[in-house]
């Protein structure tokens, strides 16, 4: 929609495309457009037909362009025509036109000047850099700027110590933008000279932080030296200025050279010279910055700190673990812990294992969450080879990293490293390590590696069997459940007790009758509240994608219709509120009775009603009503009528549709497409091929038919078909929304026809009609401009009241 | 070879404060403004902001509810004293700067802080010399022409998106900040907001998570601006509206009532620099742009010089990306972000972390927070001019392509359409003097 303003120079650049294929008909069009201009024609004409030249125009049009330019109502339609007209023929006509101007038309026409960047302007230019009024003086400097070269900047200089206060800054700017352009072109002592002149000339800080960067960068090999300078040697704009060129110095010593002065500088300039050479990216830095990391406030620290993450190598490693184990300041933990997962110069990876072994539990921790987060998966078979060794803080730090890092062929050795270990916090890490393979590979990819776990589950002795029944709710397997479901009764209670731990927390939904059972025969209280949160979360989506939605809602009937407890219902009804089935809401209906949970049992009911109402509107307006007579008060009383509401305004429109298209045609816009007609309004409604629709739009409005979703696109047309049976000849009112113009046919009759570009306004169009006895056809045309494509519409009678017994069928 | 010859107002200020006493500077009381401008400014001084536009956006940066992600804006941010706000509604200004002065009277005490002052013309703003960086939230005809106004003024620039609406403009931002060594950042936050998740969908596009690239869905189109037709009957301006400086570069025409931030866009302008910033950031494409525009199912698209096919439309069924997003298709999957979500196919592929010899990029975790650094240690900022040139050119060039209707050649590295000059008189639009960039 957003093209709707400017249709008309759009349209125009459409219709000219057309007529670029064809040369004979572009010098047609632009004759014709050069007569207008030269006619009596309106300014709104004028002003189109100059937006039309600025596309099409030769040099035959400039000359009728140049007259408008003294035009004061004009001359901006002739400049931007001209600006960017690639022949000198519009740079003449620009340049001849400041003698014949003043005032903000000349102004402008200075500007475009100086937007065409033709040096041959320079002359003209030059003497309005002494003009009376400011704004000349600094547009024709700006000018000259932009067109750069040794002339224009000579000029400039010219005028440098003569131009009045208001015309200075842009003459200034002008020269330094000279000056860069030589630069850039190679002219680097031309360009040096004008920096230098800029520089000792200026009186003020802005300029001369400017003029100074142009001197570094014209310097050559002694950039180096005047960085430095101005780094130790000033405090101010010299210094900011040389600052922001650290990271681009081109001398391949440059970042050594610069890291040498970190020691002279203030803490603060000490901050930004690191923060520099760490954009710089260059190693050779980090010894001089690596000093800082353990030294001064802590913005340097922390400075310096990161940096070395992208500077530093093995050897900064264990003062890096240091930090981010003990440092006082959270930042410098904060920095020192992604850098240690940046750093990646030298053998980093042996570095950190060899934190592991530390005495001190806070460098394990660090060097285990380090390796972790690295995810380098290689290390692995060392860290399985090097854990047999280790005990205390350093194996649960190795265990840790393999919980990250280890992978299906793994599985044998870990059990192994649970089997094997003596100590309950050892064999703890161990089992979560082969529960972090368990969580992240699929039942499928450790199947092959699960024979020994298996055996170990079943054989092992009992330390080992409790250890990995403790992850065992990870897996899906039949072997692992057929352990788990005999273990719950085995003769030793530490194994049943981490059975029914594993059933409690599992996420294989074929152990959902022993999840079930726990719930009904334990009395054990905190068994149960803990076997319903299992239950809750068994049903979720993530966890059993395979289930049916009437699947969960099934198990959590069962599992509610065997609890007591005001605690384990709310959990159960949370759990229904996220089923988007009517089945939930007829579960959730039944404890609406139930005092005790009455107000969560409504909240669910409305969460799965808002999910659900526009495809099973009767079920939720039966519940909600149910809900409303149950006492629901407040604020679920008012969002339950805001949902009846919603199913009244969507049954009200009609949603049940049949459409056909998109329809298109080459050079035509929506606009144009929206009078031609195709098949559907041409020819028998039976011959086409219509297809569903379902109702709903992106935006949420149930009663919306979204053709953009269902075809997408822009610059066409789609239909929509459906029927109305009426019981009597009756006058109706179809009020109608669209997204982007509409026409109506009732019955092959012409009703309504709106070429608009436009967003959806529900009701926005009111168009009476009369409905004949029986079947009545209702057709539909929508056309798409751009972005949003969608329509509504919903019959009434006259006086807007209902009309009763309409049926509505698009079959 | 350095100027030793004057005394600017900051050396002289320091010099004369020095012998004043310690207790003189005391921090986070003076505001670095009254120490002029250009220097390094210390963590013990506050930079000194001034804001230009106080409408939905400008008001939330200002004061907080949206943008900058900090509760209060950067009015309640302890490193920034705000001291100028700027807007051509009397309303917005009024009372955007009666709120700057009760939270800091409120949090600095009566008389401790420099009073921030409203300004209906911001040319008055940028040419204080105590006001370090500016912000600007104006209507999107206006953003390139006061960001290179204010940084020639030597004000260091936050600027809103689209950061221009012209390839020259684009240019001409780009050339200023380097000219004036200022630091300039785009506000396209996606970079540093959202939980990092466009960085992350980046990293593994660029350590070739998904195989090779092969086409990246930015989900919107190109985008550009157009004056309207100038002439007609008018309204009368309303009290306390300046109709000129709204209209600013656009050519002069009666009031009509409409005064929104986008009314001269076309295409996708406002939003599109969003996608186009993530789409070049995913491509690696942040020094170079489209090489081949065309049009494909009535959308824009277009195709860098290394083959990869940009598609201005989303990918079909995915609907992660609306939001500022894109969706990167490579020969080994395809990953989709936005503000909500990152997601891949297959899943796996975003699930391992990234290890440290895959491709890192800028790290940051807050856009706002990463300009103020950049003022102070004068480091590049994560969306510097550079990168916003080759961002805003993207949505632009489609832009161009979307009104011309037919296929289209650029030359990234000369930043002109290749032998076609229809195409290249598109790449700029008269502005109303005394207007220019």
């Amino acid at each position: 929609m957003r093209y709707l303003l400017n249709i008309a120079v759009i349209a125009g650049t459409f219709f000219l495309q057309t007529a670029l294929y064809d040369a004979g008909a572009a010098s047609g069009q632009e004759r014709q457009l050069i007569e207008l201009l030269r006619s009596d024609a309106s300014l709104h004409e004028k002003d189109a037909a100059c937006a039309q030249l600025k596309h099409i125009g030769t040099v035959e049009c400039v000359d009728v362009l140049s007259e408008l330019l003294t035009n004061p109502e004009l001359s901006h339609s002739a400049r931007y025509a001209l600006e960017l007209m690639e022949f000198s023929e519009a740079g003449d006509a620009l340049i001849n036109a400041l003698g014949e101007t003043d005032g903000q038309i000349r102004i402008g026409i200075i500007n475009s000047v100086g937007i065409r960047g033709d040096k041959r302007a320079v002359p003209a230019l030059k003497p309005l850099l002494a003009a009376g009024d400011a704004g000349t003086a600094s547009a024709a400097a700006a000018a000259l700027g932009r067109i750069g070269g040794e002339d224009a900047a000579a000029v400039l200089v010219g005028v440098l110590q003569t131009s009045g206060a208001e015309a200075r800054e842009a003459v200034v700017d002008s020269i330094l933008a000279c000056a860069q352009a030589m630069l850039s072109d190679g002219k680097t002592k031309a360009a040096n000279r004008i920096f230098k002149a800029l520089y000792d000339a200026a009186d003020d800080d802005v300029v001369r932080a400017a003029a100074f960067r142009g001197i570094i960068l014209s310097s050559g090999e002694k950039a180096i030296g005047l960085v430095k300078a101005a780094l130790n040697d000033r405090r101010g704009p010299e210094q900011a200025a040389a600052m922001g060129l650290v990271r681009g110095l081109k001398a391949s010593d440059a970042a050594e050279a610069v890291a040498a002065m970190l020691p002279d500088l203030t803490p603060h300039e000490r901050e930004a010279l690191i923060e520099n050479l760490a954009q710089r990216g260059d190693p050779a830095a980090a010894p001089k910055i690596a000093v800082y990391m353990g030294e001064g406030p802590a913005e340097v620290r922390v400075a310096a700190i990161k940096a070395i993450g992208l500077l530093g190598n093995a050897v900064h490693v264990s003062a890096l673990v240091r930090i981010a184990a003990a440092d006082t300041d959270t930042g410098a933990r904060k920095a020192a812990r992604y850098a240690l997962l940046r750093i990646n110069r030298g053998d980093v990876n042996t570095a950190l294992l060899t934190q592991l072994e530390s005495d001190n539990r806070g460098i394990v921790t660090e060097a285990a969450r380090a390796l972790s987060e690295r995810g380098e998966r290689g290390i692995v078979p060392d860290l399985l080879e090097s854990a047999q060794k280790l005990s205390g803080n350093a194996f649960v730090g190795a265990c840790s990293v393999l919980q990250a890092l280890a992978g299906p062929a793994d599985v044998p050795a870990l059990v192994g490293l649970v089997s094997s270990t003596e100590n309950a916090d050892e064999r703890i890490a161990a089992a979560n390590a082969l529960g972090g393979v368990f969580r992240r590979a699929s039942t499928a990819e450790v199947g092959s590696a699960l024979e020994e776990f298996t055996h170990a589950l079943r054989n092992g002795d009992v330390r080992t069997r409790v250890a990995l029944l403790g992850v065992c709710a990870e897996l899906a397997d039949e072997r692992i459940r057929n352990v788990v479901r005999s273990a719950v009764h085995d003769e030793d209670a530490a194994v049943r007790r981490a059975a029914v731990d594993a059933v409690c927390e599992t996420r294989d939904p074929e152990l959902m009758p022993e999840l079930l059972e726990i719930v009904s025969v334990t009395d054990d209280a905190e068994v149960r509240l803990r076997a319903v949160r299992g239950s809750a979360q068994l049903i979720d989506p993530e966890v059993t994608p395979g289930l049916s939605d009437g699947e969960r809602v099934d198990f959590l009937e069962s599992v509610l219709n065997e609890v007591s407890g005001r605690r384990e219902k709310w959990i159960l009804l949370s759990a229904l509120a996220k089923v988007s089935h009517p089945r939930a809401l007829e579960v959730i209906r039944t404890t609406f009775a139930d005092t005790e949970v009455r107000a969560e049992a409504i909240q669910a009911a409305i969460q799965v009603s808002r999910e659900i109402y526009d495809l099973h509107p009767d079920v939720v307006e039966t519940v909600l009503k149910q809900a409303l007579d149950a006492g629901a008060s407040g604020t679920p009383a008012q969002e339950a009528r805001e949902i009846l509401a919603m199913i009244n305004e969507l049954t009200a429109y009609i949603t049940d549709w049949k459409v056909a298209g998109p329809y298109r045609m080459e050079g035509q816009n929506y606009a144009a497409l929206f009078d031609t007609p195709f098949p559907p309004e041409r020819d028998n409604l039976q011959s086409i091929e219509w297809r569903d629709i379902e109702p709903g739009s992106a935006a949420g409005a149930g009663y919306v038919i979204d053709l953009l979703n269902k075809f997408g696109g822009e610059q066409c047309v789609a239909y929509a078909v459906t029927r109305l049976h009426s019981a009597t000849k009756q006058p109706v009112r179809f009020l109608i929304g669209s997204d982007d113009g509409i026409k109506v046919w009732l019955n092959g009759d012409l009703i309504h026809a709106n070429n608009v570009a436009r967003p959806i306004t529900p009701d926005s169009d009111a168009v009476d009609a009369v409905l004949e006895k029986g079947w009545n056809t209702l057709l539909l045309k929508v056309s798409q401009n751009n972005l949003g494509w969608e329509f509504c519409v919903r019959p009434v009678a006259p006086d807007g009241t209902e009309i009763e017994g309409l049926r509505i069928d698009s079959t | 070879m350095i100027k030793d010859n004057r005394v600017s107002r900051r050396t002289f200020l320091n010099k004369s404060l020095s012998a004043l006493g310690a207790s003189a500077l005391a921090p986070m009381i003076l505001p670095s403004s009254v120490l002029g401008r250009g220097g390094m400014i210390p963590p013990s001084e506050r930079v000194t902001m001034g804001f230009i536009g106080i409408g939905t956006q400008g008001r939330g940066h200002l004061l907080g509810g949206a943008w900058t992600y900090l509760t209060g804006g950067y009015t309640g941010r302890d490193d920034v004293q705000v001291l100028a706000v700027c807007d051509v509604w009397r309303d917005r200004r009024d009372d955007a700067c009666r709120r700057v002065n009760e939270h800091y009277s409120n949090t600095r005490g009566q008389g401790e802080y420099k009073p921030c002052k409203a300004y209906n013309d911001f040319r008055r703003l940028i040419e204080r010399d105590d006001i370090d960086a500016v912000l600007i939230a104006t209507p999107a005809h206006w953003h390139a022409t006061m960001a290179v106004m204010a940084m020639a003024a030597g004000n260091d620039v936050y600027c809103e998106k689209p950061t221009a609406t012209t390839i020259f403009e684009a240019q001409s931002v780009l050339n200023t900040a380097r000219r004036h060594a200022r630091v300039f950042q785009a506000g396209t936050q996606q970079r540093s907001e959202y939980g990092g998740k466009f960085r992350r969908a980046c990293e593994f596009v660029r350590s070739g998570r998904i195989g090779r690239l092969k086409e990246i869905y930015a989900y919107r189109e190109g985008g550009g601006i157009l004056w309207p037709s100038r002439f007609g009957e008018g309204m009368p301006v309303p009290e306390g509206f300046d109709w000129d400086l709204y209209l600013g570069p656009a050519p002069m025409f009666p009031y009509d009532g409409r005064t929104g931030p986008h009314r001269f866009d076309i295409g996708n302008l406002n939003w599109g620099q969003h996608h186009y910033d993530i789409v070049q950031w995913g491509a690696g494409m942040d020094e170079s742009g489209p090489a081949k525009l065309f049009i494909e199912q009535g959308r824009t698209c277009y195709r860098y010089p290394n083959g990869v096919v940009v598609y201005g439309m989303p990918y079909p069924g995915e609907s992660v990306g609306m939001s500022g997003g894109a969706c990167f298709v490579g020969t080994d999957g395809r990953i989709a972000v936005d503000r909500e979500s990152l997601v891949s196919d297959p899943p796996e592929i975003i699930n391992e972390p990234l290890q440290p010899d895959e491709t890192h990029l800028y790290h940051s975790v807050s856009h706002s927070g990463n300009f103020l650094e950049c003022v102070r240690t004068r480091k590049k900022p994560i969306c510097d001019a550079d990168i916003a040139k080759r961002a805003a050119s993207a949505l632009l060039l489609a832009g161009i392509v979307k009104q011309l209707q037919r296929p289209l050649e650029w030359d990234p590295a000369h930043e002109r359409f290749v032998d076609d000059a229809e195409a290249n008189r598109m790449l700029h639009i008269a502005k109303r003097p005394p207007w220019r960039i």
